[in-house]
């Protein structure tokens, strides 16, 4: 099986993905809620 | 070996039969999982001692990265995992998110059950198979075209377990709120939001190929690492230590209840991947049922209670029950899955993973030319490791005083290796674990 490079960087596509965005905000607001909380 | 491009087309090659064959394995996979969730908190109920729960929590976890390194070496082999991660590398990202987000909830949870009591708190972060419904929707394409019938099913059903999970919360607690205080509603509120968001990563890798056994050896990377954060940042690390130490005679309970947790959690995995977030994980949140069995039957955590609390306990499990079974009569159909495998080739253009693997795992077989998963040293002394560290902290247990019934703990443990034998076989059978 041939694994195919990205069109572009594999940084670039991480960090223009909101599968990504989304648990890195609620897991950030979880934490601030944690801090809050304690 | 073929060249595949990623822009390919996954193709329709799913026979029908195949697909109810998968779709049945995902359904079999949550009751499993909730079987196994629910029966890991049993060892946890032998422990009484006063160590904090944020360290109870951190030995569990414990438990849990031995288990989830030893587990995938002895059934695939680490090399199995080494080519997921050589396929699709950016998918560790995520699965350290999830490990992150899950530490995150779990802690909240404590907070939560301090300040209102469990009665009130699980049914609020029990609301995140609602939200996994609604991510597994917006970014997965799950219960597009599905019709209202599978709609009305699969919302319905999630709606009705909520409701039963909150009768069987308010049977089973006996303590009330320690206090009314609106950090414990945000507390597990948050917890709701944490654990219904940490299946976009799931649902993530599993569209894109890896298999289960491959995401949770990283997952529990951010799993341990963020939970000895926090011990840290909320005990400091003389205390911790003291704690630990003060612990040494449960631990063994502790990290045997992480351990199950882990085998339940991997058919939860593998409910995700075959039968979507939307429907598997509201199925593997049956496990508050397998628990209160556990607790009322085992442990007789009942006695002495009235009726209202039984016919609580009755209703309260008809209402799951009628929940899972909605849940599993709504299947995904042809068209659902034919969005699925949209989402799937969207993600394999994303990040240039190969069609043909893609597909392969979306149907639950070995891509072509993939070379089969063999066991080699390292797995072996995986194994051998975590079994030894289990074994020198059961050597220094100690069992407490406490009432058991041996005849009911004797036949839940024969139902959770039934289950264990006849889903892993079929798992095995179906999908070589793929």
């Amino acid at each position: 099986m041939t694994t195919i490079g990205p069109t572009r960087s594999r940084a670039a596509s991480i960090f223009t993905d909101i599968h990504f965005w989304v648990p890195a905000a609620v897991l950030l607001g979880g934490l601030l809620l944690l801090k809050f909380i304690h | 070996m073929p060249a595949a491009s990623a822009s390919t087309p996954l193709t329709n090659s799913q026979d029908p039969t195949r697909h109810r064959s998968l779709q049945l394995l995902g359904i079999l996979c949550g009751f499993t999982a909730g079987a196994w969730l629910g029966a890991a908190e049993a060892p946890t109920k032998l422990v009484s001692i006063g160590i904090s729960p944020i360290v109870i929590s951190l030995i569990m976890v414990i438990g849990v990265f031995l288990a989830r390194w030893s587990l995938p070496a002895l059934v695939l082999g680490t090399s199995s995992v080494h080519a997921d991660v050589r396929r699709a590398p950016h998918l560790i990202l995520w699965a350290l998110l999830a490990g992150c987000l899950w530490a995150v909830a779990n802690t909240l949870t404590i907070f939560a059950i301090r300040d209102i009591g469990l009665s009130i708190a699980f049914p609020l972060w029990n609301s995140n198979s609602l939200l996994g419904i609604f991510w597994g929707f917006l970014f997965f394409n799950e219960l597009r075209q599905a019709g209202w019938r599978r709609w009305a099913g699969v919302l319905g059903g999630a709606l009705v377990m909520c409701i039963g999970a909150t009768v069987l919360a308010m049977a089973s607690t006996s303590q009330g709120a320690s206090a009314h205080s609106l950090s414990g509603v945000w507390a597990a509120l948050g917890a709701g939001v944490l654990w219904g968001t940490m299946y976009i990563p799931y649902r993530k890798a599993y569209l894109t190929g890896m298999n289960p056994l491959s995401f949770v050896t990283f997952f529990t990377f951010g799993e341990l690492g963020m939970m000895t954060a926090l011990a840290l940042s909320y005990t400091g690390v003389s205390t911790l230590w003291r704690e630990l130490v003060q612990a040494r005679t449960v631990i063994f309970w502790l990290m045997l209840g992480g351990f199950l947790w882990v085998i339940g959690d991997l058919f939860q995995q593998y409910a995700a991947k075959y039968v979507g977030i939307s429907r598997g994980i509201p199925l593997s949140n049956s496990n508050q049922l397998w628990g209160l069995l556990w607790g009322i039957l085992v442990f007789g955590e009942l006695q002495g209670k009235g009726h209202t609390t039984y016919l609580e306990v009755i209703g309260g499990s008809l209402l799951m029950m009628l929940g899972v079974g909605a849940i599993a009569l709504s299947s995904a159909t042809g068209q659902e899955q034919t969005h699925w495998k949209e989402a799937a080739q969207r993600e394999g253009e994303r990040y240039g993973v190969a069609a043909d693997y893609v597909a392969a795992r979306f149907e639950g077989r070995q891509a072509v030319g993939e070379s089969l998963p063999r066991r080699n040293a390292v797995d072996w002394l995986l194994v051998a490791a975590a079994t030894t560290i289990l074994l020198v902290f059961a050597s220094i247990a100690r069992v407490p005083q406490f009432s058991f019934h041996w005849a009911p703990a004797l036949a839940l443990t024969a139902a959770l290796l039934l289950l264990l034998f006849v889903c892993g076989r079929k798992l095995w059978r179906t999908t070589g674990f793929h």
